[in-house]
């Protein structure tokens, strides 16, 4: 396995370590009214995502001057750790590193400081991902940044929901986890368009070439947006049939959808990982 | 709650403001696919952003490739390294470097030696 494929192997599991452990930081502080059997495994849930994150993140940083040298003899010349040090992929570590012990902080315990914890945590998590790479650098970084951010927060929102609802109509009273559906849809029907705007502005403004089509870029580009497509269709039956279906104790097949859903988000992860570790959408 | 959520914002908001991107090879001497009459003896290559090399192998046809350890020791959009003494033939020039932003970028560089040409 050369250091490239091991780096995005890598990258993806962090993205799907660290968007959940967000995403449930997220959902606890939005959802806790709704949580009372459940909250202590999803607590645990979102603790283990940050945890296992770590060591991912870590991994990838310290595998890069692998990739500088293109072998793993890299890994031992200590003038490209020292770039690598220099470089904003440290900073990139740090801020998520501490994003992710500010999780792990406001997941250990109940209450608000914990749950501003967590929020603060998660906010980092999705600013570090606007710390490198094309949209950061553009002449129109003042707005793509934050569209960035707005992108990857509402990414990790539905992403740690996903396991929350899924543990809320495995735990909860069939009449508490129906208004949890009900809560998320409400707030879903928002920001799940929203996702998708702030994807389409960024590519709008990042790819000025239709070329990119017929390259890795824009093929893992539209694997992406094939995928929102089909979760799309996921969230629709979920909302109009799946999710109103909880009130009546009938969740096995609204938590098989969220199990698809899960499957789908993560296979977008992977290809997020591929394309901004390999590839690029300028010739 | 909302002071914390605007306090977020703004933070996250002035981290963005900081980052930089991929650097690419805009252009190059030689020139990709070009056939040179005489061997140089040094490529000259121009970076879309400042950038450092970390890697660079030659391979001339279907030889083994080398390494060539000489390397800038800084940054910057248009790097000169000295070549070995090359002789008649196809050559592949395969090049790591590192953007500011700490993102490894990679690519190849194609092109031959043939006094006939010219």
């Amino acid at each position: 396995m050369s250091p490239d494929v091991l780096s995005v192997v890598l990258r993806a599991l962090s993205f799907v370590a660290l968007l959940q452990a967000a995403g449930i930081a997220l959902f606890m502080r939005l959802f806790q009214p709704f949580l009372i059997l459940a909250q202590r495994d999803i607590r645990q849930l979102g603790m283990w995502s940050a945890a296992i994150a770590l060591p991912l993140l870590i991994a990838q940083y310290l595998l890069e001057p692998a990739r500088m040298a293109g072998d793993f003899s890299g890994l031992l010349d200590l003038s490209l750790q020292r770039i690598n040090l220099a470089s904003l992929a440290a900073v990139t570590l740090g801020v998520r590193v501490t994003g992710v012990v500010l999780i792990l902080a406001g997941l250990s315990r109940a209450g608000h400081a914990a749950g501003v914890l967590g929020l603060g945590g998660a906010a980092l998590v999705a600013a570090s991902f606007a710390l490198m790479g094309h949209t950061a650098v553009h002449a129109e970084r003042s707005w793509l940044a934050p569209a960035l951010i707005i992108h990857v927060l509402i990414g990790a929102f539905w992403f740690g929901a996903i396991p929350g609802l899924y543990l809320v109509t495995l735990r909860e009273a069939a009449e508490l986890a129906a208004r949890a559906v009900a809560a998320f849809s409400k707030i879903a029907i928002w920001v799940v368009p929203a996702l998708a705007v702030a994807g389409a502005l960024m590519a709008l403004v990042l790819i000025r070439r239709l070329a990119v089509f017929r390259e890795p870029y824009g093929w893992l580009l539209l694997v992406k947006v094939m995928g929102f497509a089909l979760l799309m269709g996921f969230a629709a039956a979920n909302r109009l049939r799946l999710g109103p279906a909880v009130v009546r104790g009938a969740t096995r097949s609204f938590r098989r959808s969220l199990a698809a859903e899960y499957i789908l988000i993560a296979g977008v992860l992977a290809a997020t990982a591929t394309m901004t570790s390999l590839y690029s959408p300028e010739p | 709650m909302r002071f914390a959520t605007v306090a977020m914002t703004l933070a996250a908001w002035l981290i963005a403001q900081s980052a930089q991107a991929h650097a690419h090879l805009e252009k190059s001497t030689p020139a990709e696919g070009s056939t040179l009459s005489a061997p140089p003896a040094a490529v000259e290559m121009t970076f879309s952003e400042a950038a450092r090399l970390t890697a660079l192998w030659i391979q001339r046809d279907q030889e083994q490739r080398r390494a060539i350890k000489d390397l800038p020791a800084n940054a910057g959009t248009v790097l000169r390294v000295a070549l070995p003494v090359l002789t008649s033939g196809a050559y592949v020039l395969a090049w790591r470097a590192v953007g500011a932003d700490g993102h490894v970028t990679s690519g190849v560089l194609h092109f031959a030696v043939s006094p006939r040409v010219g």
